[in-house]
């Protein structure tokens, strides 16, 4: 199928943005190429599932991201999170696609361990706000820029990130059980 | 002010400088946690100027349950059943996500049947789940009685759920390499005949509901984003092909037997509340079209793959993705080739719509607000994982 866009008699409705089918083959490669010429010292490598992954780092994210969406048109953030990699640090995880061309790219972008801090992406993609207060909530990762970085699942004042490798619930155990387990 | 001019008013954006609408003083009220609108525990803190709401602020979160957590801990097969406990309403399009991601990564084959049967409770769910919608979207607009119609054909598609998982609600049901239970030609006759008769159904909830004057006055231009928007905030599933965006999964990045089917994506083109009502309710039809096809030619065979007995997912990270009736859900893995995943983050759709509810309610009143929350489609177990 390639990129064709979807036959329009598929649809019912009035359509104001077409999506194209998840690209392969030339497609793919082709797309792999449009994010080479513009970053020719970054490494874009097609997956065997079809996604395209680069790797960039954290001062370069705002710029790439910055182009990607507005010149290659990965317009829509599908999943932002992050990943404790331990003593080799954190990892923020996003995942992008180009609608009109049916690209998937996986964007990593990796932090140290101390002191993770990184650029916030929301003004790009607004969808990014909730996410990255989650990933900060759950994984402790700074985004700088953010308009509103609280916690969101757990409450306020909620000690140490619970998503992190190293975490241990250290209050005791009769105020980790509800209400109705306690003897 | 003449009580006319109130249907002109209700559209318009609030923060008009130089107004003559008589402003009164700013007021935080609570929704929720525990309001009967907010399907679960939403927390929204609403700010208001008279009846019209200024800001939206929501607060998640009541329901976490470390899902993510939790699944560092357990073997793959343990995962399943806890992704039936993410969306609650929706078991057996969460339980594909885990699974297709898991066979993708390991490079499973799934014997036709099993992709069949797959599909077929795939989209069963679909409509056991815009049935509840329907039922509640309809109770939270006062109208009690399509809330009871509605019910009755979840009930009887939650009986076939039932005599093939065991399980009305938690099925449990996928596994890698297919599926646990295999269906019987009974069975197919018994879903055949419903949806011989489900239409008559739909058509009845449209006489009940759809046609109602005050149905589209509370629901016509309230909640609106445009195509843009929704995509900015990556809003998926319906919410988002309300705005005339025909994004879906199944069309868009094919899973199971969903490219060999005949069906359209529903769309409308307005974005609002009533526009989202019409989608899923167009999308009910398409399940029942693509039911009909599916149950026509259910392959005979195995249903079970040749899968390993200890599941380990070569090292790496994954993302896999499945148009559940809520939009898009997602599973990203991360494994270092062990038998528990390193990280597994969940995507919800419903996760990343309300973030939408500011967008959608600003300027509205505050009774609009109902509306606007069961247009959405939440379930709370899904936002808070």
């Amino acid at each position: 199928m390639g990129s064709d866009p979807i036959e329009l008699d598929k649809v019912k409705g009035e359509i104001q943005v077409l999506v194209a089918r998840r690209a392969d083959g030339p497609a793919l490669t082709s797309g792999a190429q449009a994010i080479r010429e513009q970053f020719p010292d970054l490494e874009v490598s097609i997956r065997p599932d079809q996604w395209l992954e680069m790797a960039v780092t954290p001062d370069r994210l705002l710029p790439v991201a910055q182009v990607l969406r507005d010149q290659l048109g990965y317009t829509y953030l599908l999943s932002l999170t992050g990943v404790d990699w331990q003593e080799k640090g954190l990892q923020v995880v996003y995942h992008l696609q180009n609608l009109d061309k049916g690209l998937f790219l996986v964007l990593t972008v990796a932090l140290p361990a101390q002191d993770p801090h990184i650029p916030s992406v929301t003004h790009l993609w607004p969808t990014a706000n909730w996410q990255e207060r989650e990933a900060w909530d759950l994984v402790g990762i700074y985004f700088d820029g953010h308009p509103d970085l609280r916690r969101i699942l757990m409450k306020e004042g909620w000690p140490g990130h619970p998503l992190r490798k190293d975490y241990r619930d250290t209050r005791p155990l009769r105020e980790r059980l509800p209400k109705t387990e306690r003897r | 002010m003449a009580l006319d001019t109130h249907s002109e008013r209700r559209t318009e954006t609030l923060e008009i400088p130089g107004s003559d609408l008589p402003r009164t003083e700013e007021m935080m009220v609570n929704m929720g946690p525990q309001h009967p609108s907010t399907h679960g525990v939403l927390r929204a803190v609403l700010t208001l100027d008279g009846e019209r709401i200024v800001d939206v602020d929501s607060d998640v979160g009541y329901l976490h349950r470390c899902f993510e957590k939790i699944c560092e801990q357990q073997n793959y097969p343990q995962i399943i059943p806890y992704t039936d406990r993410t969306d609650y309403l929706a078991g057996m399009t969460n339980e594909l996500a885990l699974v297709l991601t898991v066979e993708k990564a390991i490079g499973l084959e799934v014997p036709r049947r099993a992709q069949y049967i797959r599909t077929i409770m795939a989209e069963l769910q679909r409509i056991h789940s815009h049935l509840i919608w329907f039922g509640t979207f309809a109770l939270d607009m006062g109208a009690t009685t399509p809330f009871l119609y509605s019910f009755r054909e979840r009930e009887t598609i939650s009986d076939f759920f039932e005599e093939i998982t065991g399980a009305r609600m938690m099925y449990n049901y996928m596994r890698y390499g297919g599926v646990r239970n295999d269906i019987t030609s009974e069975w197919v006759k018994k879903v055949q005949a419903f949806l011989k008769r489900f239409p008559e159904n739909l058509q009845e909830y449209d006489d009940l509901f759809t046609g109602n004057p005050i149905v589209h006055a509370r629901t016509q231009g309230i909640g609106k984003i445009s195509a843009e928007q929704a995509i900015a905030y990556g809003a998926s599933g319906p919410v988002l092909r309300a705005t005339g965006v025909p994004y879906d999964i199944r069309r868009a990045d094919p899973y199971l037997v969903y490219d060999e089917l005949q069906f359209d994506i529903a769309t409308a083109s307005e974005g609002d509340v009533w526009a989202r009502y019409q989608v899923r309710m167009q999308e009910m039809r398409q399940s029942v079209r693509m039911l009909e096809q599916l149950l026509a030619g259910v392959p005979e065979g195995e249903i079970m793959g040749k899968a390993p007995r200890i599941i380990k997912v070569p090292a790496g990270h994954y993302y896999g993705h499945v148009d559940s009736p809520r939009g898009e859900v997602g599973c990203y893995l991360v494994s270092t080739g062990e038998r528990t995943p390193y990280r597994l983050h969940w995507r919800s759709p419903c996760f990343v719509h309300l973030q939408l509810l500011p967008l959608m309610a600003k300027g509205h009143l505050m009774a609009d607000m109902v509306a606007i929350i069961g247009s959405i489609d939440i379930v709370m177990g899904e936002v808070d994982r």
